[in-house]
């Protein structure tokens, strides 16, 4: 009977996740989260900011990874606004770009100013070597907003030069994050980096290094940055969802081992007969 | 004349090489320069990416080779976006954002979404006790999610400091191991290139 457990049907396992992950966003749990110590690091980065102050925010990761990254970028967006510091947005992927365009629009439509509070400087092409030559000499690598004005007319760049001229660097980031270690962080500016989950591992020793100063990782990340901020969104209302994720998955390996010890005992004994 | 890209390539490399130990102001612009028409030619080779696909699948679809039919579908999502683009709107035309949010937007979130499913039906499958290897395998994996799955942190108040330490101590020592190990074979790789030794690009 309990062999059965070590071959569960796919489609059973895709059933229950699909149940056990939807419920949650209908009927909300509101477990307890811990803020976890680099969230924190990244919240205090941005903590240390003046009003007035400018940074760099580009992304990177598509629709696919919106679930994981967006929430992140989001709810540091809200911060950076609430603290009034100007920012520079962009995407050094096609897909980042339209990120940067939606939260210049959103932004703009709840009072800041396009061009002196926030600008959307578009899509960077080039990938890691597009990157290494923004940070040399912005102006010059992109010459034009996303709107097509000259970056020299507008109050939020002047004076930019190179990336060494704004006060912190973020990158949300889908797989390319050493990129902003490697291009950036040589500049010896504070580099904050949003990951999707996937990522943490490859980026968490460059954190350990003081390469970068801050790492929020994933949906979870999002979800500590809006309880550190006191603004619940997306990240603390998908919290519940992939907590019933993980405690499904334990609960399948957990049934799946009993299945399997089962199974060999029964195989034992009858080699035993 | 076939050796040319070759020459070309190590003398930019060496260029941008140089560049970042020397403090001279003449290779400084240069490299400047450089990077700048690396951004250019990347952009251009998206372009040239799409003429190359266009025609491929257009001599699939001529032919009615095996798959036609997809090559098909293809070609047309290819040629749906710019031309919603540049007709209706042009580059912020609301047609083409339409088309990026509703369509290629939620294909996109849909397929990376499936994966999700096979994770959970994978994990079942894979973390068997089968060797020690396995068992350990499968305790630190367990471990890990026990100290990030806040529903189960506050079972043991320890289980967030041994994720915490698996994360940081191994984990963190094979993820430096391996940073270092594709450093070293990239100077390796550069260095081939840089002499000319490299030349599978060129043949």
């Amino acid at each position: 009977m309990l062999a059965k457990l070590a071959h569960i049907d796919s489609r059973v396992i895709f059933a229950a996740f699909f149940i056990v992950v939807s419920l949650p966003l209908i009927f909300p749990l509101n477990l307890p989260l811990n803020v976890l110590g680099w969230t924190r690091q990244s919240y205090d980065e941005l903590q240390k900011l003046a009003a007035g102050d400018l940074v760099i925010m580009t992304m990177q990761y598509s629709p696919a990874l919106m679930a994981d990254s967006h929430p992140t970028a989001v709810v540091m967006m809200k911060h950076l606004m609430q603290k009034n510091v100007r920012v520079i947005l962009m995407g050094d992927t096609p897909d980042g770009a339209r990120w940067a365009t939606l939260f210049a629009k959103e932004w703009e439509g709840k009072g800041k100013t396009y061009g002196v509070d926030i600008v959307d400087l578009g899509f960077l092409p080039g990938y890691e070597t597009g990157l290494a030559a923004f940070v040399r000499d912005i102006p010059k690598t992109m010459p034009r907003d996303a709107r097509g004005n000259d970056v020299g007319s507008l109050p939020i760049m002047k004076g930019i030069k190179t990336v060494t001229d704004v006060k912190l660097f973020i990158g949300h980031e889908s797989g390319s994050g050493r990129n902003y270690v490697r291009q950036v962080s040589p500049y010896k500016i504070p580099v904050v980096i949003g990951c999707m989950t996937a990522d943490a591992y490859e980026l968490e020793p460059f954190l350990q290094a003081k390469q970068i100063q801050g790492l929020i990782v994933g949906l979870r990340g999002g979800a500590e940055y809006e309880k550190l901020l006191g603004a619940p969104g997306a990240g603390l209302a998908g919290n519940d969802s992939q907590n019933a994720g993980h405690l499904l998955v334990i609960a399948f390996v957990i049934l799946g081992n009993i299945g399997y010890l089962a199974e060999r005992r029964n195989k034992a004994r009858q080699g035993g007969e | 004349m076939k050796q040319l890209p070759l020459r070309l390539g190590i003398a930019i490399c060496g260029l941008i090489l140089l560049d970042h130990f020397l403090l001279i102001n003449l290779l400084r612009n240069l490299s400047k320069e450089i990077l700048d028409y690396a951004a250019i030619v990347t952009a251009f080779a998206m372009g040239l990416g799409f003429v190359s696909l266009s025609i491929r699948h257009y001599k699939a679809i001529k032919a009615r080779r095996e798959g036609w039919l997809y090559s098909t579908i293809l070609v047309m999502g290819l040629l749906s976006f710019p031309v919603a683009t540049f007709l209706f709107g042009g580059l912020r035309g609301r047609l083409g954002m339409w088309i990026y949010d509703n369509i290629y937007g939620s294909i996109n979130a849909t397929f990376y979404s499936i994966q999700m499913f096979y994770v959970c039906s994978g994990s079942y499958r894979v973390f068997r006790v089968k060797s020690t290897q396995a068992v350990v395998l499968g305790i630190a994996a367990m471990l890990v999610v026990f100290g990030r799955t806040p529903a189960l942190e506050g079972l043991w108040a320890g289980f967030p400091n041994l994720a915490d330490w698996l994360w940081k101590v191994p984990g963190g020592g094979a993820q430096r191991g391996i940073v270092i190990g594709t450093g070293v074979g990239t100077m390796a790789a550069g260095v081939r290139y840089l002499l000319g030794i490299e030349r599978s690009s060129t043949q």
